[in-house]
């Protein structure tokens, strides 16, 4: 097996171990950050625990992309070749750098307006995915393999989750700062608590679609629509 | 569908829930080690941990016959068809034992069940180390040298194991003094110290061996 070749399917599949294995301490910990009866402190920082664990996930979804289409391209399957590929491995440096950036300036004043190009980089890449798959499998094979397209639907879906993770957990969040800074009051738990609750229906949705999509690429059905 | 894929689906999920829960162990161990948190704030990052924890270890145990059905998948397995079930078996009795190992901790009968569990693991590298270095020897059991080869570093990886659970035997009563006194003490955290930063190069290295037990299974190198 090639060398480069094998170390980006070795990659893909570190990736996709520490996207889903980093992700159980995040889930278990936030029960801890959001319990009433722990003190503050301890919730500040199992917050900060959590934030950092789940820098895991957070990296290995912006590297996959290029390293899954690196994988594509290697086979003839995917469009994104030469030029354009060696522009997405630099999209993918600069997002990450930048999903890096917001996790460590946290009182930066820019953070609001990098948060915002973030959310919007999110929206552009599910939806270049999800069409481009979509046209894959209904109208021209442009990703090689039916399998592929499909994977590359559900990468869409992993982000979009991700999306509806910032969207519905927002306000949670939000009420989690105001805990900290003002205090615990039931109304202010229950709605952080509800806030957590959307956003962990997303965050499972991501866990099944991670999974799926794993399967999907080691199983490699061949179908047509 | 094959049922192949099914099972390296399985052993990469376990990869998951083994290397990749890791990380949140060991992260949780910067901060359990923090004197400067309050007892409360290092006892729930201890909990997290510990929760996380439990994935690793049970996860150690199925991949093995997970693997075996897989190696079995390719026809380079010793142990073929209805035979496999003698492992599944095995795992899940070990499974259990270990439950049970845990439970007991801290205790009298749980510092021997933890001794029959390591007598268990021993018995099992020796199986596994022979095993792979007949096959490069001879060319069996293993059908391949790249399964041998995985085998072999899994013995390492659970020697590894046996180092963890040798350094951190006293754990339990160290962080329970945690629990239990009111305020810590510089003998207190010089313990804590100490088992962290013993424990630490078995952890990194049993990384390295699934890493590269990983990167065996992925390119299958002939030699």
């Amino acid at each position: 097996m090639d060398f480069w070749y094998s170390l980006l399917v070795f990659s893909h599949v570190l990736l996709f171990v520490y996207w889903l294995g980093g992700d159980l301490g995040v889930f278990y910990g936030s029960f801890t950050r959001n319990n009433p009866k722990v003190d503050l402190k301890t919730r500040a920082t199992i917050a900060k625990v959590c934030a950092d664990i789940d820098m895991a996930p957070r990296t290995t979804l912006v590297l996959i992309a290029p390293i899954g289409f690196s994988i594509a391209a290697y086979h003839g399957w995917s469009p994104i070749v030469g030029t354009w590929l060696v522009l997405l491995w630099i999209f993918s440096a600069a997002w990450l750098f930048l999903v890096w950036w917001q996790h460590l300036a946290h009182n930066s004043p820019k953070k609001a307006f990098w948060t915002k190009i973030d959310l919007y980089i999110r929206w552009v890449a599910m939806a270049s995915l999800v069409l481009s798959a979509l046209y894959s499998l209904f109208v021209m094979p442009i990703y090689g393999q039916s399998w592929l397209a499909l994977k590359v639907l559900i990468y869409g879906g992993c982000i979009a989750c991700g999306i509806g993770i910032r969207l519905a957990g927002k306000p949670g969040f939000m009420m989690f700062q105001e805990i900290l800074r003002e205090g615990s009051t039931p109304e202010r738990e229950k709605a952080m608590n509800d806030g957590a609750r959307n956003a962990r229906r997303f965050v499972k949705g991501i866990w099944a679609l991670v999974a799926l999509a794993a399967f999907i690429g080691i199983w490699k059905p061949d179908f047509t629509f | 569908m094959e049922w192949q894929a099914v099972w390296i689906f399985l052993h990469v999920m376990l990869l998951v829930y083994w290397l990749g829960a890791d990380i949140g162990v060991f992260y949780c161990s910067f901060h359990i080690r923090r004197a400067d948190y309050s007892k409360e704030t290092r006892l729930a990052v201890l909990r997290i941990s510990g929760f996380i924890n439990q994935f690793p270890l049970a996860v150690g145990i199925f991949i093995l016959p997970v693997g075996l059905q897989l190696a079995d998948g390719l026809g380079l397995s010793p142990i073929r068809d209805e035979w496999l079930l003698i492992p599944w078996v095995l795992a899940v009795a070990w499974f259990l034992f270990n439950l049970r190992v845990a439970k007991k901790r801290g205790s009298p009968a749980g510092q021997r069940l933890a001794r029959i569990d390591i007598g268990i693991r021993v018995a099992l590298i020796l199986i596994l180390v022979v095993s792979a270095i007949w096959t490069f020897v001879a060319g069996e059991p293993w059908g391949a040298n790249w399964i041998a080869l995985k085998v072999l570093i899994f013995a390492y990886v659970l020697t590894c194991g046996i180092g963890i659970r040798v350094t951190y035997r006293n754990a339990g009563a160290v962080f329970g003094k945690l629990a239990d006194l009111p305020a810590t003490t510089p003998e207190l955290e010089a313990e804590i110290r100490r088992l962290t930063k013993a424990v630490k190069p078995w952890v990194l290295t049993l990384w390295a061996g699934l890493v590269v037990m990983a990167a065996v299974g992925i390119t299958q190198p002939s030699f």
